[in-house]
């Protein structure tokens, strides 16, 4: 019974092994590769060209990039029709359209006419540094990470300055006038919005804390006094809720506010100035 | 002996009818863009540009370029976020191209055609016109691109859930100096 388990075992695997083998072999055969050289009018090489290889009924793209010598390879794709797209800084944009059979490698070498006639003047005459004229998708990429965290960042700037705006309405209410404490739902109403516009807060912080920095780049302008206020109301925002929550203590034994506690106002103005500042820094000129 | 002299006389004075041909280059340039938001405007200036032009055959091709990130704005937030919403990083170089007959360029007033490669797109702008001022063996040539996001996919950047206006006019102060 056992011997008979194992041979059955056998049989199978050798069955999967064949099929795993075999798949890629019949892919390979179905596949086609499209080639070729990308040149100007006068037959030199474009390299760093952006190769976009379209199949025109799934709509699937596959992107490439010239090589120094100015050849392109996109391997790998389904039999169908194809549009080629290529675009090279400097250049016409320049297109093409060809039928791939199964299994085959086409070439299509396509020209790039120059934005003017073609020739002179070029680009590559006005003596730019390669690095200055070289893309960098990686750059990009740290970039578009950049503003995208910076964004959320803005939004959620501006969300928060609702909660502290109402936390400054609701403070006297918290403490109370002329020596006599408030009431504990004003108490609680003002301790609730607290959390509130901390944990707001502090989530809008991890935004621009944690946003790529990007290498080389230096503050100047308003955003410098942005940063510099962060200063102010970031400590702001650690002291005054600590504050608080010994004057909510002392409130609650029926006790004045008193010590250090007689400063959470203080510090709560002083950190809602500084972060409106902050806000408006960055919203006008 | 008279038709030697009619000969040279005639190989002699040909070149005069042939226009010359003429080469450019720019001496120093101001290339500034200007941006419209509800809240406010700015505007980011570039002296890094680089240019070339070549006059041939009765048609001149000017060439200016600059590198995107040489705009300055007075802001690095704002600097940096252009660079990112322009794809500055991916494609570094914004690319003029004027296309002219050289007799405009005797003319105050040039009517030229413009093609712009930025952000990786291709933009036209026909008979935009700029002036012209001669001075000696220089031209100072300036006027105004009617620049839009939109001719170039650019995304809209946002202040306060506010987009800017599409239209991010460009000026350009330059000074050519003939070769």
């Amino acid at each position: 019974m056992m011997m008979k388990a194992a041979k059955r075992s056998r049989q199978m695997g050798t069955v999967m092994l064949c099929l795993l083998v075999a798949a890629p072999l019949w892919a390979q055969g179905t596949l086609a590769t499209i080639s070729g050289a990308i040149t100007n009018s006068s037959g030199q090489a474009i390299p760093n060209a952006r190769v976009s290889v379209e199949n025109l009924t799934s709509g699937q793209m596959k992107e490439t990039q010239t090589g120094a010598d100015g050849h392109y390879s996109a391997p790998g794709l389904m039999p169908g029709d194809y549009e080629i797209s290529v675009r090279a800084q400097g250049f016409s944009t320049q297109e093409g359209r060809v039928t791939l059979q199964a299994g085959a490698s086409r070439t299509m070498d396509l020209v790039l006419a120059g934005l003017g006639n073609g020739e002179a003047p070029s680009l590559q005459g006005l003596g730019f540094p390669s690095s200055a004229t070289q893309g960098s998708a990686r750059e990009q990429a740290l970039l578009n990470k950049r503003s995208h965290m910076l964004q959320i960042h803005q939004k959620l700037g501006m969300l928060t300055a609702i909660p502290m705006m109402a936390m400054l309405f609701t403070g006297p209410g918290a403490k109370g006038h002329h020596g006599l404490p408030g009431s504990a739902s004003g108490r609680n109403l003002h301790m609730g919005l607290g959390i509130v516009a901390s944990g707001m807060y502090w989530a809008t912080a991890y935004y621009a804390i944690r946003a790529p920095k990007v290498p080389g780049a230096h503050s100047y302008g308003l955003i410098r006094l942005h940063k510099i206020l962060a200063w102010i109301h970031g400590p702001g925002m650690i002291i005054t809720p600590i504050l608080g929550e010994i004057a909510y203590s002392q409130l609650n034994r029926g006790e004045r506010i008193h010590g250090i506690a007689r400063y959470h106002s203080v510090a709560a103005y002083t950190t809602a100035i500084a972060y409106g500042a902050a806000l408006l820094s960055v919203s006008f000129k | 002996m008279t038709n030697k002299i009619l000969a040279v006389l005639l190989f002699l004075t040909l070149p005069a009818f042939a226009r010359a041909d003429s080469q450019w280059v720019l001496k120093q340039s101001t290339l500034t863009y200007h941006v419209s938001h509800p809240l406010h405007e700015a505007e980011g200036a570039s002296h890094a540009a680089r240019g070339k032009g070549d006059c041939h055959a009765g048609e001149c091709n000017f060439l200016i370029a600059a590198p995107v990130k040489s705009f300055d704005s007075g802001n690095s937030n704002r600097d940096l976020h252009m660079l990112q919403i322009t794809r500055g990083a991916q494609f570094p170089m914004v690319i003029v191209r004027i296309r002219l007959p050289e007799k405009e360029l005797e003319s105050p007033t040039i009517h030229a055609n413009l093609k712009i490669w930025f952000a990786g797109q291709n933009a036209e702008y026909k008979q935009v016109p700029l002036k012209r001022v001669a001075k000696g063996n220089q031209m100072e040539v300036s006027g105004t691109i009617p620049l839009k996001c939109s001719d170039f996919k650019i995304t809209r950047p946002e202040l306060l859930a506010m987009p800017i206006k599409d239209e991010v006019p460009v000026t350009l102060d330059t000074t050519w100096i003939a070769q």
